[in-house]
């Protein structure tokens, strides 16, 4: 078994007109190690996926097995990067990131220990008295980054990541995601990141699962084996990209 | 002292451009890439006008080109980068005079309004805002400077 399992995963949300599947019958395995980019269109449940697995949410159907044992409430091995950043606006660079590791029960040496050491491997060194509206969309986004990596997941889970970033920035950051994951020194193995853009699940994930919309239900789930780092001119890209698209269209 | 500005551009953008060259062969034409990229016109040459003052690109003719030491940023890790962009910072006169203004100070720190009237002073024509803006974000990567909006402070991180 993987290290996390979905089983026949649905989630039904109350509704005005009665209920509302988001998602339906997934069944989805991720091995430790694996970068897994999800892609659909907009509506197709991604980010309810990704909020079961966290255990941010529990699923109507179906059951989540993390490491072998089913998982019942929010798995702590598990870090959310969120579209949005969400930072704490009264808080500076270094406290949002601390925020994250005072209910882990650590010493105030140890989270400074390790706040120092995620600040200097994102390149955030010079920003930790910044407070976030000082700070540009490509810097936030490496503090929601810092946050969840100072945690040291298991499992890095990534809600559309790039999307509020302008694409210059977005380049930068994705090229700079796969040295985190490529960096020995920092323990993260294991990625699940949703997005709609096909283009980048293709530029960053080893496999890519497509989405249905309305409900969500897993239509394909496509391995890249191109070698990285990948771009759109590199053979064999597009013919990937295409298929997806097809599936989805 | 003559003092230059600087384009208003995040220094992330101007590494994204640095990579999005390095994936195309290390040159492009600026028009496409303002079509790939879905920028504004005049919002993508502050980038490219950002990355060719810092040394990182060239622009002969309509087209813009990685130089040798974009290559170098972009081949190295954060802290390689973050190294060679504080050098690049250093040459640039508006980088030199707050250097040289912060050195004479005890502490090597002074409240932002006078860093603004600075710059108001120096170029009258820019957006002060917009200039103090830029050099910090450039400076806090470069790890030169460093502002403290609590106290109002601007300062000299290391040299």
């Amino acid at each position: 078994m993987g290290l996390l399992k979905l089983e026949n995963i649905s989630k039904v949300f109350p509704h005005a007109r009665g209920f509302l599947k988001a998602i339906r019958d997934i069944n989805l395995e991720v091995k430790e190690g694996e970068f897994v980019t999800i892609v659909g269109p907009s509506g197709c449940g991604k980010s309810t996926l990704l909020r079961i697995i966290n255990g941010l949410i529990p699923p109507t159907e179906g059951r989540v097995f993390y490491n072998g044992k089913e998982q019942k409430g929010i798995n702590l091995d598990c870090a959310m990067v969120f579209q949005t950043f969400a930072l704490v606006p009264w808080l500076t660079v270094f406290e949002n990131i601390e925020l994250a590791l005072i209910p882990r029960g650590l010493s105030k040496e140890e989270r400074v220990r390790k706040i120092e050491f995620y600040i200097d491997k994102v390149g955030l060194e010079g920003f930790e008295e910044a407070y976030p509206r000082e700070l540009s969309g490509g810097m936030k986004q490496r503090v929601g980054l810092a946050r969840a990596l100072a945690v040291e997941p298991k499992i890095l889970l990534m809600d559309e990541p790039f999307s509020s970033l302008d694409a210059l920035t977005a380049i930068n950051l994705r090229e700079e995601l796969i040295d985190f994951w490529n960096d020995p020194q920092i323990s993260l193995k294991t990625i699940i990141m949703v997005t709609h853009i096909i283009e980048e699940a293709v530029e960053l994930g080893d496999r890519v699962v497509v989405l249905s919309p309305h409900p969500g239900t897993i239509l394909d789930d496509i391995r890249v084996d191109l070698p990285r780092p990948r771009d759109k001119m590199q053979n064999g890209f597009n013919e990937i990209v295409n298929k997806i698209f097809s599936i989805i269209a | 002292m003559d003092v230059d500005p600087i384009p208003a551009t995040p220094i992330s953008k101007v590494l994204g451009l640095i990579e999005i060259l390095d994936d195309k062969g290390g040159k492009e034409s600026i028009y496409s890439l303002g079509k790939e990229l879905n920028f504004e016109f005049g919002e993508l040459l502050a980038v490219i006008k950002a990355g060719e003052i810092l040394g990182f690109v060239e622009t002969p003719g309509a087209k813009v080109q990685m130089t040798k030491l974009g290559k170098k940023l972009i081949e190295g890790d954060i802290n390689q980068r973050k190294i060679i962009v504080k050098e690049q910072l250093k040459k640039l006169s508006l980088f030199k005079y707050f250097i040289n203004f912060l050195k004479k100070l005890h502490n090597r720190s002074i409240p932002s309004e006078i860093i603004m009237e600075e710059i108001a002073l120096h170029l009258p024509n820019e957006n002060t805002e917009s200039i103090f803006k830029t050099m910090l974000d450039w400076g806090r990567y470069g790890e030169l400077f460093g502002y403290n909006s609590d106290s109002d402070i601007f300062y000299l991180d290391s040299e």
